[in-house]
């Protein structure tokens, strides 16, 4: 039996961790950069509503409060979206192994 | 005495197979489990608070007062609870709850603003400000869902 190419082996599991994570990477960070740009908008408003007299000296803190438990939440989102790519990527990189090392000892090793 | 070095590379060729043979055939899992029940709730609770929103932006003194409005609060604390439950229920639900957390505390700002007015009602300029306040946290919240559902493995075919 031919030896099994552990470097062939690492390589193409890395290449399939990586194909996931360059699919799903972009996604998260468009949906980061989309809601914490709304978020500044809307502190800005806050401060002008403030100037004008529409939002009261009371009123401004608790708005505020709601936004950074808004930015609380969308960090929550990236950091389980995040996860979510990184255990495909990992999944996807053991499927890989495993189709080696099947197709190596010529018979479904593994299941 | 020293291994030569092709054994050495065939003892950890050896090793390092055992550990891929080990794990190959195991999917790692640190994520929830995606809950259709759970993004159903997350969607309703969504619209409650939207309605509720639209409604305060057209209404009139007193009707707007949060004495006239308790009941929207104490159903959307008990449907937050219920939703908590569930989360609670899938493994690794930390960043479910963090958001769950952000709903809460929004919803308790929003109660406290009401509450301050006093006979007073909300401006349109406060209301919209306080919905900008809880869109990231849906969108959050539904996104995450949305992923969770992509995660999920293939259905397998029902046998015959």
């Amino acid at each position: 039996m031919a030896e099994l190419d552990i470097g062939a082996l690492l390589q193409a599991m890395g290449l399939a961790a990586e194909g996931v994570l360059q699919n799903k990477w972009p996604q998260v960070k468009s949906f980061a950069t989309t809601e914490f740009q709304k978020i500044a908008q809307t502190v800005v408003s806050i401060g002008e509503g403030l100037a004008s007299g529409e939002i009261t000296q009371e009123q401004a803190p608790l708005l505020l409060d709601m936004q950074k438990n808004a930015s609380r939440a969308v960090i929550a989102a990236v950091e389980g979206m995040t996860l979510i790519a990184a255990e495909q990527a990992l999944n996807a990189a053991l499927s890989a192994g495993k189709a080696i090392i099947n197709n190596f000892v010529g018979l479904a090793l593994i299941a | 005495m020293l291994r030569p070095p092709t054994s050495r590379l065939r003892l950890r060729s050896t090793l390092l197979l055992i550990v891929l043979l080990a794990t190959a055939g195991c999917a790692v899992k640190w994520t929830p489990f995606y809950d259709e029940t759970l993004d159903r709730d997350i969607t309703s609770f969504q619209q409650s608070t939207e309605g509720f929103l639209t409604n305060l932006e057209n209404l009139q003194a007193p009707a707007c007062t949060y004495q006239q409005n308790v009941k929207f609060y104490q159903q959307q604390s008990v449907q937050l609870t219920v939703m908590r439950t569930r989360a609670v229920a899938s493994p690794h639900p930390k960043q479910l709850l963090e958001m769950m957390d952000s709903l809460s505390k929004n919803l308790t700002d929003l109660q406290t603003l009401q509450q301050n007015a006093g006979s007073a009602c909300l401006n349109a300029t406060v209301i919209e400000i306080a919905r900008k306040g809880f869109e990231p946290v849906f969108e959050s919240l539904l996104a995450y869902e949305l992923a969770l559902k992509a995660n999920q493995p293939p259905a397998t075919a029902p046998s015959k």
